[in-house]
C-alpha cells in the first residue's frame, strides 16, 4: 500500500471508525441483492433493511444514550398502524391504491410514532436504568393491550389486511429499493444527528449525567428530544413494514419485537455507528435459513445471544474494531522498530 | 502437479481406489443419483405441501397430534401414488409461533422459497387472516382447518382459501340450539359469558348471545369476563362468576387456556355450581384431562372420531393413528380436519384432472367430498364446508381410555341449522380486493 492510500485509509477510518468500511460493503451488498435468483432474497433483504432501521432507532437510546427500552416496539407499531390505517382510508372502491396516496401514507407514520414518544418519553426520561426500561417496557404493553383491545378503532388482535402496495411496488424489487433508498435517507439523517453536537451530548449523558447537568446541559430535554427523535425513525421502519407483510397486527407493538431490535444491536454491535444493521443482517438471514431446516428457531437466537454476550460483548462489529486496532497496534510497533535500527 | 490433483490421489488413495475405479464409481453414482429423476419425472410432478402450524406458542397443544399425524397420512396417500395416482406430496412444515407476522413471513418463504402449491392451516384465526393476504396475492391454494373466525370465509374471503372446520358463526349457533333445549327444560334465565380476548373469542361470543337473544329472548347474559391469551390464574374470574350467580355460563376459551381454566374451575367447585354447557372440549382435552374432567359437563366438538364410527373413513383413520401412535392415538378433532383438508386436496385434484391450484379451486367450489364426517358439500359463496357441530355430556365410556361424549345426549347441529349469514349477506361482507 502506497504512503498516500494508507494516508486516506488511515483519514477514513479515523474518521467513520469501523462504521465507514462496513456501510460502503454493506451498501453494494444491498444494491446487489435483487440481482439474486428468485424473489425470496429480495424480499429478506427488504426485511433486513426495515427491521434494521428499528434496530438502528433503538440504538440511538440505547448505543448513544445509555439506557435500554424494552418497549421500543411500540412506536414501530405506532408508525404501523398509522399508515394501515390511512393506507386503508385512502383506497379506492375497488381496493386499490395509487402511488401519491401510498407514499402519503407512508408519510403519516414518522409523526404519529413521534407523537406517542413524546408522551412516553415525558414519563421515562425521569428514570434511569433499570427504572427506565421498566417503565418503557409497561408503555410498550400498555400499548400493545390499547391495540390489541380496541377493536372499533384497530381491529383488536385480527390487525388491519389488505395492505396491498400500487402494481408498481407490489414487484418485490421496486419495494426494496424504495425501502432501502428511505432506509439509507434516514440512516445518513442519523448519521448527520449523532455527529452533531446533539449526539455528543446524548454520549456525555451516557457516560455521566450528573457531570452532564453540572455543565449546563438540561439532561431531561435532551433525552426527551432523543426519545422522540427514536420514536420517529422506528415509526417510519413501522410504516414500510406494513405494505412489505400485506397487514400488520397488534404483535408489532410487543415486548417480543422490542426484543429483536436489542438482539441485532448486540449482534451487530451496539458500540459502532452502523451495528444494528449488520445485527440485522445476521439475525434476519440466520432466521430465514435455520427456519428452512428446524422448528428451533428460538433455541438457536437464544444459543448466539449466549455465545456474544459471554465472548463478543460488543458485537461483531466489536471485535472487528478490536481486531484492526489490535492489527495497526502491531504495525505501529513494526514502524517504530524499523526506525530504530 | 496441481494442487488440486494431489487432493484427489489423497482421496483415491485413502479409498484404496485406482484412479479407474474412482473415476469409474464416480460416474456411476451420478447416473444413480439422476435415475430417481428420470423415474419421478415419469411419475409427475411433486405436489409441494406448506403446513403452518404452531409447536409454539399458545395452540402448540391443539396441533400436535395433527403436525405428527399429517406426515403419516401423506405417506399413506404416496403409496397409493400420490395425488392423481402420480404426483407425490412433499410436506414442508413451518412454525407460526401464533403469531401473524411470524405467520405471514414463513407463508412469503414457503411460496417463494420453498415453491408450494398449496398451504395447510392455521391455528389462530388472526395468523389466518394475515396469511390469506399473501396467498390470495401469489395465487396459492389454502385450506384452513382449525382457524375459525367467519371473517376467513366471510370479510376476508379470497377463492383460494378452503374452509374444513364449522366457523365461529356456525359453532355458536350450535351451542345456541343445544343450549336453548337446556334452558327451556330447567328453566334457565341468566349466564355469564367468559372469552379469551382475541379475535375468535369475541366472534364466537358474539355469534352466541345474538343467535340466543333471538330463539330464548327471556334468557340475559347478565355479565361479560374477557382475559388475555395465555391467561395461567382464573381465580379472580371463577369467583366473579361465583358471584354472579347465573343458572349458566357461556365460554368462548380454547387451547392451553381452556385446558388451564377447566383444571382451576374444576377444583374450586364451580361447575357444581354453575352449569357449563357449550365449552369447548374436543377429543385432546378429553384425554389429557381424563381424570380431572368433571364427569356430566356439557362440551362442543368440531370432529370428535367417536361420531362419526360408521364412517369408513374414519375407521381407516382411527386403526391408522393408533397404528402409529399406540392404542392411545385416537385422532383429536384438529388432527381429524387436517386429515379431511388432505382428503379434500387429493379429492380436488381427481374432479380437477390436475394438479394445479386454478383447477382445483374450481373444482371444488360448491363440490361436495367424503370426509371421516361423512359426505359433505362446500358452501357455494363461501368455500365453507358444511359441517356439524357437536355437543353433549363428558362421561366414561368402557371402550376407551378416557371419557367421551354419552351417545345419548349428544346433539349433531347440522351446517344448515346454523348457517349465517345468508349468501347474500355473505357477498356484501366480502371486501374488495386490489
Amino acid at each position: 500500500m502506497s504512503a498516500g492510500n494508507s494516508n486516506w485509509w488511515s483519514r477514513f477510518y479515523a474518521r467513520y471508525g469501523v462504521s465507514g468500511p462496513a456501510a460502503l460493503i454493506m451498501f453494494v451488498f444491498f444494491l446487489l441483492v435483487p440481482l439474486l435468483p428468485g424473489e425470496f432474497w429480495t424480499v429478506v433483504g427488504t426485511e433486513i433493511l426495515i427491521l434494521g432501521l428499528l434496530a438502528m432507532s433503538f440504538n440511538l437510546l440505547y448505543g448513544y444514550m445509555g439506557q435500554i427500552s424494552f418497549g421500543h416496539a411500540a412506536f414501530f407499531g405506532l408508525g404501523a398502524y398509522a399508515t394501515a390505517m390511512l393506507f386503508t382510508s385512502l383506497k379506492t372502491p375497488a381496493g386499490a391504491i395509487e402511488i401519491p396516496e401510498f407514499l402519503l401514507s407512508l408519510l403519516v407514520g414518522p409523526p404519529v410514532a413521534a407523537l406517542g414518544a413524546l408522551i412516553v418519553g415525558f414519563f421515562c426520561v425521569r428514570l434511569t436504568g433499570i427504572y427506565f426500561a421498566m417503565l418503557s417496557l409497561a408503555f410498550g404493553e400498555l400499548l400493545f393491550y390499547i391495540v390489541f383491545s380496541w377493536y372499533s378503532f384497530t381491529k383488536g388482535d385480527d390487525g388491519i389486511q389488505g395492505l396491498l402496495p400500487p402494481h408498481f411496488f407490489q414487484d418485490a424489487s421496486n419495494y426494496y429499493y424504495l425501502t432501502l433508498a428511505i432506509v439509507v435517507a434516514a440512516l445518513l439523517l442519523m448519521w448527520r444527528i449523532t455527529e452533531s453536537p446533539f449526539g455528543y451530548i446524548m454520549r456525555t449523558l451516557r457516560d455521566n449525567q450528573r457531570r452532564a447537568a453540572f455543565l449546563g446541559i438540561n439532561v431531561r430535554l435532551h433525552m426527551l428530544m432523543n426519545f422522540v427523535i427514536a420514536g420517529a425513525f422506528a415509526g417510519l421502519a413501522g410504516a414500510l413494514w406494513g405494505p412489505f407483510s400485506r397487514s400488520v397486527s397488534p404483535g408489532l407493538l410487543g415486548w417480543q419485537e422490542s426484543g429483536i431490535a436489542v438482539f441485532m444491536t448486540l449482534i451487530g454491535g451496539a458500540g459502532a455507528f452502523i451495528g444494528p444493521i449488520i445485527g440485522s443482517v445476521i439475525y434476519t438471514m440466520l432466521q430465514a435459513v435455520v427456519k428452512m431446516y428446524t422448528v428451533y428457531w428460538p433455541l438457536t437466537i437464544g444459543t448466539i445471544i449466549l455465545l456474544i454476550v459471554l465472548f463478543v460483548p460488543g458485537g461483531v462489529l466489536g471485535l472487528v474494531e478490536k481486531q484492526l486496532k489490535a492489527r495497526q497496534g502491531r504495525m505501529h510497533d513494526a514502524g517504530n522498530g524499523t526506525d530504530e535500527t | 502437479m496441481k494442487q488440486s490433483d494431489r487432493k484427489w490421489d489423497k482421496i483415491v488413495d485413502e479409498l484404496k481406489l485406482s484412479r479407474r475405479d474412482f473415476i469409474f464409481s464416480t460416474a456411476a453414482a451420478g447416473v444413480l443419483t439422476l435415475t430417481p429423476r428420470f423415474a419421478s419425472a415419469q411419475a409427475g410432478k411433486p405436489y409441494k405441501l406448506g403446513v403452518l402450524l404452531p409447536s409454539t406458542g399458545t395452540g402448540a397443544n391443539y396441533m400436535a397430534h395433527a403436525i405428527k399425524g399429517l406426515p403419516v397420512a401423506i405417506a399413506e396417500l404416496n403409496k397409493r401414488g400420490g395425488l392423481l395416482g402420480k404426483h407425490q406430496v412433499q410436506m414442508i412444515y413451518r412454525d407460526t409461533e401464533t403469531k401473524p407476522d411470524t405467520g405471514a413471513r414463513e407463508a412469503k418463504s414457503l411460496i417463494l422459497n420453498d415453491g408450494v402449491d398449496g398451504i395447510f392451516g392455521t391455528y389462530s384465526s388472526a395468523v389466518a387472516l394475515a396469511i390469506q393476504e399473501i396467498i390470495h396475492e401469489h395465487k396459492v391454494l389454502h385450506f384452513a382447518a382449525t382457524s375459525n373466525s367467519s371473517k376467513i370465509t366471510q370479510d376476508n374471503y379470497t377463492p383460494y382459501t378452503y374452509q374444513f372446520c364449522p366457523d365461529s358463526n356456525m359453532q355458536s349457533g350450535a351451542v345456541v340450539v343445544a343450549v336453548a333445549k337446556m334452558a327451556k327444560k330447567n328453566g334457565w334465565k341468566s349466564y355469564v359469558s367468559m372469552g379469551q380476548d382475541y379475535e375468535w373469542g369475541r366472534d364466537t361470543h358474539k355469534g352466541f348471545s345474538t343467535s340466543l337473544a333471538k330463539v330464548a329472548p327471556e334468557v340475559k347474559e347478565t355479565r361479560q369476563l374477557w382475559f388475555k391469551l395465555g391467561e395461567t390464574d382464573f381465580t379472580s374470574y371463577i369467583t366473579a362468576i361465583m358471584a354472579a350467580k347465573p343458572d349458566f355460563m357461556f365460554g368462548a376459551i380454547a387451547g392451553k387456556d381452556a385446558e388451564t381454566f377447566l383444571q382451576q374451575a374444576g377444583q374450586m367447585g364451580l361447575f357444581k355450581r354453575v352449569p357449563f354447557p357449550g365449552g369447548l372440549i374436543a377429543v385432546n382435552d378429553l384425554k389429557a384431562q381424563r381424570k380431572t374432567l368433571p364427569r356430566g359437563m356439557i362440551g362442543l366438538a368440531r370432529c370428535p372420531f367417536f361420531a362419526h364410527l360408521n364412517e369408513p373413513i374414519m375407521q381407516a383413520y382411527i386403526k391408522r393413528d393408533r397404528a402409529a401412535f399406540g392404542p392411545d392415538g385416537y385422532p383429536d378433532d384438529w388432527a381429524c380436519m387436517y386429515y379431511d383438508a388432505l382428503g379434500g386436496l387429493e379429492q380436488g385434484a381427481k374432479k380437477a384432472g390436475s394438479i394445479s391450484t386454478a383447477a382445483i379451486v374450481k373444482a371444488l367450489k360448491g363440490a361436495t367430498i367424503d370426509t371421516c364426517r361423512g359426505k359433505r358439500a362446500f358452501r357455494d359463496c363461501s368455500n365453507q364446508l358444511e359441517v356439524p357441530s357437536y355437543v353433549g355430556e363428558v362421561w366414561d365410556s368402557p371402550d376407551y381410555p378416557f371419557p367421551i361424549y354419552k351417545p345419548d345426549t349428544m346433539v349433531v347441529v347440522e351446517a344448515k341449522e346454523v348457517w349465517t349469514p345468508t349468501c347474500e349477506a355473505v357477498e356484501k361482507l366480502k371486501k374488495k380486493r386490489a
